[in-house]
């Protein structure tokens, strides 16, 4: 172990190891960890969900006296949607990566009620469907139902959006499209619903975006429209004040016990609204509000059998901190945009609400952000389907981790859980993972295991297809100059060499036929260093250079050489080497500085990279030197630069070290 | 060097920055002579506790690797301050191998690291003991823990008709 300890103690402690062992012995019959302190205790309690802490409450009376309500930071559960029939109500969870379901009899009782898009504090709300307005407060744990009162029509507008969701459990029944109902968009609440009658509870409507309050227990409890000079994206309740944050990415802050008064207004009037606005709050606490957007990147499809899932990705979020005492109205803005080391995928219909949901646990660590992430999931017949992980990003490390932290709202909840928040709840989790109808197959399926998305499965790896582009172009590149310089020779005898200024070869197809070879391979160079690393496409190149001499001996041009042949196994194997250590990347732009992929890999992956680079580039010299020595036409050779240099403005030194062999061969 | 003296009378030597990973020792070592009395550690635990600082003092003392610091640097465009250091695989596959210990051992430097006030121990003792009751029925872990069930038949069916549900194996 490496210790030093003093010699002249070493024999005592010895001698106490031996008694400290007896007494260690001793407590072990004794009780031990029911004497440990209440903080440690509740520490441990708050790492648990809240399956979990309801066993560990159940353990002996000192544990369950350890209560965690006032922090409400337990891990969350993902719902996944409800059986009507039985009562149930199926959740995910990040725990077990298991899904469960427990009895929630009010589901049963009132059908009329379904599941609407938010929770909060652990409460689901409930919402009539078609003509009823009425909504209720549900705690599926407790069982508690609260009936509010309807919310007024003139004030609410039911939101009907279109989401694609396609049964996992019938892969046979084409993509279908669901309809999803929804009055309300966000909620907060003050306190428990149930036992404390001066809750209130505001609410961002679906349709409109606007903010509307129930106070609960007075005035016959209706609901008022608020200072509404925005439209709201998300509220949150936090140190006895409502905060509201707009489209703008301003925050207002109102009163928790007075409603009407609006404290103060913070954040950045200047930042403009952007269509995909999805300001969600992240941290609160007095000193600063932290509030962050995803910032769209890129859109597409994932194909899937003959399916085609739209889905957009990014690598970067957007944040904005306010500073200071948000309370006071004064603040110092911070805005930075953080890039994601993992892509983000953000599966749905191109709405610009359905991702994020935002979270932190100020115990653990500062800033911490949930997205949802595309994955699949294979079941039992090989079926892949899609299910988004929700994932605490770290901004320490920039790295993705598994969901850990719930919403902290600092509000006190009433029960010591949290679930998920609304969005995710739905979009992802309700319709993506639907539980099954049949009953019966229910209880098979009701462990779907979660596994992280292989980039290898959404089709043909972008690898491989730049691989392919980067041969094909050698080919094309490399028979294109036997053809022109075959042009060239036909044209040499009819008239004036090019070398000595004749234009004769413009009129030779043969020429003509090269030089668009030429330029279809230069294309298929450049489409490939889209999909694969430089690091892989550039080496490739040389290739075409086996291709020429294949072609040339192939036409009988040159007789082979010892050396030449070894030049050409030596650029293949290099080639060979490189295909197989090159680095996973897929931006295009991070790929065109092969240096930094080499971040990412370990040091013999990079030392067989910079092998296989030796061995082409011997092989080339090689090739070179037993090369035939013919003067070349220079024309050819210099658009061959050109179409170089602007079609690939990325260039690095390593790419150009090779063109420049190219280049050396192609004047020789 | 800093002398640490256990409970049972053991003397222990260490450097600054490993005994500095306790905040406890560096706020003593401020303003008092460098032997410091830790009369409810023993010295079973103290092995324990200053193995744990002396890796992490090691690790932690390291200037930033290369391609964390070039992610860290790429992470964010303006300057944000950094809280914590970047945590390190190899250390963390360290922290997991030495966590591999029976529960009342685990209790005894959870004790002693709180006491020593050195955080990142505690969170890590406390992340294990959390995954050790996940999942598991009460009994198990009374079992588990040493923990006697103090509460009578009937609070016990009271507990289970309240959250029924949470003691169902699905």
């Amino acid at each position: 172990m490496g210790l030093r300890v003093s010699r002249n103690t070493k024999k005592s402690a010895m001698g106490l190891q031996v008694s400290c062992n007896t007494k260690k012995s001793a407590r072990n019959l004794s009780v031990d960890w029911d004497s440990i302190d209440d903080n440690l205790l509740e520490l441990i309690a708050k790492r648990l969900d809240v399956m979990d802490y309801i066993r560990f409450r159940s353990v002996c009376k000192t544990w369950r006296s350890i209560s965690i309500d006032t922090h409400g930071c337990l891990i969350p559960w993902l719902i996944m949607g409800c059986d009507r029939v039985d009562g149930r109500l199926f959740y995910f969870s990040f725990t077990d990566h298991k899904s469960h379901s427990i009895a929630v009899p009010a589901l049963k009782e009132n059908k009329n009620l379904e599941l609407g898009v938010v929770s909060c504090q652990g409460w689901l709300l409930l919402e009539g469907q078609h003509d009823s307005y009425a909504i209720s407060l549900l705690n599926p744990l407790t069982g508690a139902h609260v009936h509010l009162p309807e919310v007024p029509k003139d004030l609410f507008t039911r939101r009907i959006q279109y989401n694609m969701h396609f049964d996992p459990l019938r892969p046979e029944a084409t993509m279908e499209y669901v309809e999803i109902q929804y009055l309300i968009h966000r909620m907060a609440m003050s306190s428990n619903p149930s036992s404390n009658t001066d809750c209130t509870i505001v609410v961002i409507s679906a349709v409109g975006k606007a903010l509307v309050s129930l106070r609960m227990g007075v005035d016959g409890s209706s609901w008022n429209s608020m200072n509404n000079q925005s439209k709201y994206e998300d509220v949150a309740f936090c140190y006895q004040s409502f905060l509201a944050v707009d489209c703008f990415g301003e925050v207002s802050i109102f009163s928790g016990t007075d409603l009407n008064k609006l404290r103060t207004i913070v954040g950045s009037p200047a930042m403009l609204p952007t269509i995909a606005a999805d300001w969600r709050f992240s941290a609160l606490s007095t000193q600063a509000i932290m509030l962050f957007r995803k910032v769209s990147d890129h859109e597409g499809y994932i194909s899937f059998k003959d399916k085609k899932l739209p889905f957009y990705k990014t690598k970067r979020i957007s944040l904005h901190i306010i500073m200071g005492d948000c309370t006071g109205g004064s603040g110092l803005i911070k805005h930075f945009s953080v890039k994601l080391r993992n892509s983000l995928y953000f599966y749905g219909m191109p709405s610009p609400r359905y991702k994020f949901i935002s979270s932190v646990n100020s115990t653990l660590h500062c800033c911490t952000y949930i997205a949802g992430e595309h994955g699949e999931v294979p079941d039992d017949d090989s079926f892949v389907y899609y299910i988004t992980m929700p994932k605490a990003y770290d901004i320490n490390d920039a790295t993705l981790r598994p969901l850990f932290c719930p919403f902290d709202d600092g509000g006190g909840s009433s029960r010591a859980f949290q679930l998920l928040d609304s969005n995710l709840v739905d979009w992802e989790g309700k319709f993506l993972l639907q539980p099954p109808r049949n009953p019966r197959r229910k209880r098979k399926s009701a462990s779907w295991k979660v596994f992280r998305a292989g980039k290898g499965r959404m089709g043909v790896s972008d690898n491989t297809k730049g691989f392919v582009l980067a041969l094909v172009s050698s080919v094309f590149i490399g028979s294109s100059f036997i053809l022109k310089k075959k042009g060239l020779k036909r044209a040499g005898k009819s008239g004036a060499r090019a070398g000595v200024g004749g234009y004769a070869y413009l009129l030779e197809p043969l020429w003509w036929d090269g030089m668009i070879t030429m330029v279809l391979g230069e294309a298929a160079n450049f489409v490939a260093y889209v999909f694969a690393p430089a690091a892989l496409v550039t080496p490739l190149g040389a290739l075409s250079i086996i291709c020429r001499i294949g072609t040339l001996y192939a036409a009988g041009t040159i007789a082979g050489k010892a050396m030449g042949i070894l030049g050409c196994v030596s650029c293949i194997v290099g080639s060979v080497v490189i295909v197989i250590h090159a680095p996973q990347e897929q931006s295009p732009i991070a790929s065109a500085i092969m240096f930094k992929d080499w971040s990412g890999q370990n040091i013999s992956s990079i030392a067989s990279e910079i092998c296989g680079f030796i061995t082409v580039i011997s092989g080339t010299i090689l090739l070179h030197s037993t090369k035939e020595q013919d003067v070349f036409p220079l024309t050819g050779s210099i658009s061959w630069v050109i179409g170089r240099g602007s079609g690939d403005p990325m260039k690095t030194s390593m790419m150009t070290i090779l063109s420049s062999c190219k280049v050396l061969i192609d004047y020789t | 060097m800093i002398k640490l003296v256990s409970g049972d009378g053991a003397e222990f030597e260490v450097e600054e920055e490993v005994a500095f990973q306790s905040k406890i020792i560096k706020d003593i070592v401020a303003d008092a002579d460098d032997v410091i009395p830790l009369p409810t550690v023993s010295s079973k635990v103290l092995i324990q506790v200053i193995e744990y600082c002396r890796k992490h003092a090691a690790v932690n003392s390291f200037p930033l690797s290369p391609s964390s610091s070039a992610a860290a640097a790429a992470s964010s465009s303006s300057s944000i301050s950094y809280s914590k250091p970047v945590s390190d695989p190899a250390l963390r596959a360290w922290d997991n191998e030495f966590v591999k210990l029976n529960n009342s051992s685990l209790f005894d430097i959870v004790i002693a690291a709180n006491y020593l006030d050195i955080e990142e121990l505690v969170d890590l003792v406390l992340e294990t003991v959390a995954d050790r009751i996940k999942g598991k029925q009460a009994q198990e872990i009374r079992r588990q823990f040493n923990i006697e069930n103090d509460f009578t038949p009937e609070e016990e069916e009271a507990l289970r008709r309240e959250n029924s549900w949470a003691f169902q194996n699905n």
